[in-house]
């Protein structure tokens, strides 16, 4: 804290003349220290500038307005407003079976969730090969951070690289970020035509179901029950614990 | 093109007092041409969206610096923001050379575009990370900011004494400090002169 208080000391102009000495010395010498005094003046700047910051809110809010203005009795608004209504119909069921259920949501996670084990990969475009092989690579060998950095790299150049957000999906559940791995699965359409398909729908339930979502996760078992493929027997056996 | 309600002056005073409308009139008459860029220079739409915010923040603190002069319209200058801004993004993302962007005539904006484009993110992150403390520092931490004696700090907190009062702010600065420190990447810090701070 000693540090603290002579660099504030220094910014605001009331360090003793022998510290401010000693200060600027040692600032001469030491990048780290510049540094240092560097943020203490921006984070001082930063608190002090409200307007930069609500400026960012309103700029969001503006575009927002401005990229998705809702038109009174489109097709898209009635549809968005039927949507809001099933949600809010739907949420009392969402209470009633989050509430009441016989097993822990998470305990059931814990139960079935395994490590996916990474597929070879054969995509045409040899760099974006590469660049999802190398992305396997490190999921597989628990290098999550390295693996989400070049998914996103992926992602970003191709939105429709539905593999990398499946395995994007994987690696944020692997580390925990449960809401991003959702919000990853989600981002591939239900018409995705893949052998993956089947994999993205057991891991985003088994997300949701880690998430706390229970209903959301219920209807996502059903559906995985429904198709009878390679997860419906622990798809089955889920939902029968799940049930009030 | 220019906006065909308001004067360039308008706009700029606007934006300074951020009216929502005014705002909205950045984004009638200024967006498409940004993105028409961003698109034929290896960007989508999310990329277009994302650099115009970015290029009206830096307009914002252009703006508000009563040293600022506009000595072009107010399109081009946008314009020219755009430009710098995304030939670093485009930099950034590295997969893409700067050679593929398009070289036309434009006009050259103030070399300190880039810097105060970082500035502001900065500014942003650590503004977040000063929300995020308990209400109590905030409130000793503003007061300090906003120039309060610190006779009066003490007396509005409660505090037992000047010299608690001292300490508070300098912890929970230091709390701050270390926060900001755990969670954002320095590698990506550039403050222009390494000399000064």
């Amino acid at each position: 804290m000693e540090t603290t208080r002579i660099i504030e000391q220094y910014l605001d102009g009331t360090l003793g003349d022998e510290e401010k000495r000693v200060l600027e010395e040692r600032a001469a010498l030491d990048k780290d220290f510049r540094e240092l005094i560097r943020l203490h003046k921006e984070v001082n700047l930063s608190i002090r500038d409200k307007d930069l910051s609500a400026f960012q809110t309103l700029i969001k809010k503006v575009s927002a307005n401005h990229f998705h203005t809702p038109k009174l009795f489109s097709l898209k608004y009635c549809l968005r407003l039927t949507a809001i209504l099933v949600i809010i119909a739907g949420a009392g069921v969402i209470l009633k079976y989050s509430l009441f259920r016989c097993v822990g949501a998470e305990e059931l996670y814990q139960q079935y969730y395994t490590f996916y084990d990474a597929d070879v990969v054969s995509r045409s475009a040899q760099t974006v090969k590469d660049a999802l092989d190398s992305a396997l690579i490190s999921y597989s060998s628990k290098d999550y951070a390295e693996a989400l950095k070049i998914l996103n790299i992926i992602i970003k150049r191709d939105q429709e690289n539905f593999l990398a957000w499946f395995y994007r999906g994987l690696t944020c559940l692997e580390t925990n970020a449960t809401a991003e791995a959702i919000q990853s699965f989600n981002t591939i359409p239900i018409s995705w035509n893949s052998p993956f398909k089947e994999h993205r729908d057991w891991y985003l339930a088994l997300a949701l179901l880690h998430h706390g979502e229970t209903a959301e996760a219920a209807k996502a078992f059903n559906r995985i029950n429904d198709a009878e493929g390679y997860y419906a027997g622990r798809a089955n056996k889920i939902l029968q614990k799940l049930k009030p | 093109m220019r906006s065909v309600k308001f004067s360039d002056a308008e706009l700029l005073n606007g934006l300074v007092s951020r009216d929502e409308r005014i705002l909205g009139e950045y984004y009638v008459s200024y967006f498409q041409s940004v993105r028409r860029f961003v698109l034929s220079n290896n960007g989508n739409d999310e990329d277009a969206r994302d650099l115009f915010q970015d290029v009206l923040m830096v307009l914002f603190q252009k703006a508000r610096d009563e040293h600022f002069t506009l000595t072009c319209t107010l399109s081009t200058y946008l314009y020219s923001i755009s430009r710098i801004l995304w030939l670093k993004e485009l930099g950034k993302r590295k997969w893409i050379s700067y050679k593929s962007v398009e070289h036309e005539d434009f006009i050259d904006t103030d070399s300190d575009i880039v810097l105060i484009s970082e500035k502001n993110e900065r500014l942003i992150f650590y503004r977040k990370s000063f929300e995020k403390l308990s209400s109590k520092c905030r409130k000793v931490l503003t007061l300090f900011m906003d120039g309060v004696s610190i006779v009066e700090i003490t007396v509005r907190m409660g505090y037992k004494s000047v010299q608690h009062t001292k300490n508070r702010r300098y912890r929970c600065k230091l709390t701050l400090i270390n926060s900001i420190k755990a969670e954002y990447d320095y590698n990506t810090v550039s403050y222009g002169n390494n000399k000064d701070y």
